[in-house]
């Protein structure tokens, strides 16, 4: 495991997610999956994801994937987004007054608040909705009969939320990379320029997974659950 | 076009001089590439081809052909026009040319002349550059930060609604931005429009 984190530095991240401990030693994977009780497939796949690596949907096996895992993953990178990567980014924002105009700054503000909190409420509706509803499944409960199909998960508006959350964060580092200038704060803009990078990276991976396990294991435990 | 060079075309009878001028000029540290012309038709024949900068002249190779002058001036418009003078011309003649150079002048002098031709050519390209969005592709930039529908946008610029499809795709394509906040404050930051707008 420790050769791979030398490799890719990133995968550090994802041992903070999963609560393992960086020292290391010569474990394998296997073993630190065990150690940690995480699911290894699950795992495994995280890592190929932050090593860029894509499969298809269709090369995987959806069986083999352990749900809680994956939704403990999801549920710290939130926590990674909205405590740690977006105030850094609203913090390099705030920063920015030093040096620019306010009216200037204005807009960017603006245009980051409005984006973030789109990005709450979408991680909010996941934790609110989409998780309990992973869960209420896996307990064999019915939940669409249950809540009047109130809380019915529809993935491809689910798609579409997560869509909207890249594309805004492109749009955000195009403008900064290619039509504001921040008169001489060049190192602040490649302070935020690398963040906004790292997120957009992160945000990948995250509907990657979402997209690639999430939703199949969703739609075959919706399938059982249909069948009886 | 690539601007790290400079094109300068001489029409100038005398070797010696043509030698001279372009020896002073390559020990700059300007990427100056030479074509020399034994007359205006030559030059003319040549000039939609190349995109020369600079054209020196020797005024007395256009005496009496002010009027094909004019034709060349007219179709290389980016070109700037320097005479090289020996002799005395009149100003009417004189007049077509954007800088007056004398083989008496001091080198500097010269060199500074050449400075301010390349300075001149090289903004020319930079507003080029600058310039991503065409007019009309600007007036819908606006209209849409302004919070008018395509229909509407359309209607005020007698468009069709698929041309306005168009350059909405093009503005999104050149400036990479697909969210109306963000091409509002490209909008901003390039002064298309104001605050209170």
């Amino acid at each position: 495991m420790a050769d791979l984190v030398i490799e890719n530095p990133s995968l550090l991240l994802l041992l903070e997610h999963f609560g393992m401990e960086t020292a290391l030693n010569d474990i394998s994977i296997g073993h630190l999956c065990k150690q940690y009780r995480v699911n290894t497939p699950v795992f495994l796949l995280l890592c190929n994801l932050y090593n860029g690596f894509f499969p298809q949907r269709k090369d995987l096996n959806p069986e083999q994937y352990s749900l809680p895992d994956l939704i403990k993953y999801l549920k710290s990178s939130h926590r990674f987004y909205t405590s740690e990567k977006y105030p850094q980014i609203q913090n390099y924002i705030i920063q920015l007054h030093r040096t620019q105009r306010p009216e200037d700054i204005k807009q960017l503000e603006n245009f980051f608040g409005e984006y973030f909190q789109e990005v709450l409420e979408h991680l909010a509706y996941e934790e609110e909705v989409v998780f309990p509803y992973c869960n209420q499944l896996l307990q064999g409960k019915k939940p669409g009969n249950n809540n009047e199909g109130q809380h019915a998960f529809c993935s491809t508006e689910y798609r579409d939320h997560h869509t909207d959350i890249e594309t805004k964060l492109v749009d955000l580092k195009n403008l900064l990379l290619k039509h504001l200038s921040l008169d001489g704060d060049f190192i602040l803009k490649r302070k935020m320029l690398n963040a906004l990078i790292e997120l957009e990276n992160d945000l990948y991976i995250h509907s990657q997974a979402e997209e690639l396990v999430l939703l199949p294991l969703l739609e075959r435990l919706e399938l059982k659950d249909r069948n009886g | 076009m690539d601007k790290c060079h400079i094109n300068i075309a001489v029409l100038e009878p005398s070797t010696l001089l043509y030698e001279g001028l372009s020896t002073m000029l390559l020990k700059t540290h300007h990427h100056y590439y030479f074509y020399r012309f034994a007359d205006l038709e030559e030059l003319s024949s040549m000039c939609e081809g190349t995109n020369f900068d600079i054209i020196v002249v020797n005024p007395s190779m256009v005496q009496n052909k002010q009027k094909a002058f004019i034709r060349i001036k007219r179709k290389m418009p980016k070109v700037f026009w320097m005479a090289l003078l020996y002799s005395y011309y009149d100003n009417e003649l004189l007049n077509l040319f954007d800088t007056i150079l004398s083989v008496t002048d001091a080198p500097e002098n010269m060199l500074a002349c050449f400075e301010k031709a390349c300075i001149s050519c090289r903004c020319a390209v930079e507003q080029g550059k600058n310039k991503l969005l065409s007019d009309r592709e600007i007036e819908v930039l606006v209209a849409l930060t302004k919070g008018l529908t395509n229909k509407e946008i359309a209607d005020l610029m007698n468009i069709s609604v698929h041309t306005v499809m168009t350059h909405r795709k093009n503005i999104i394509e050149k400036t990479g931005l697909h969210s109306l906040p963000a091409l509002t404050m490209y909008a901003l930051s390039k002064k298309l429009i104001s605050f209170d707008s």
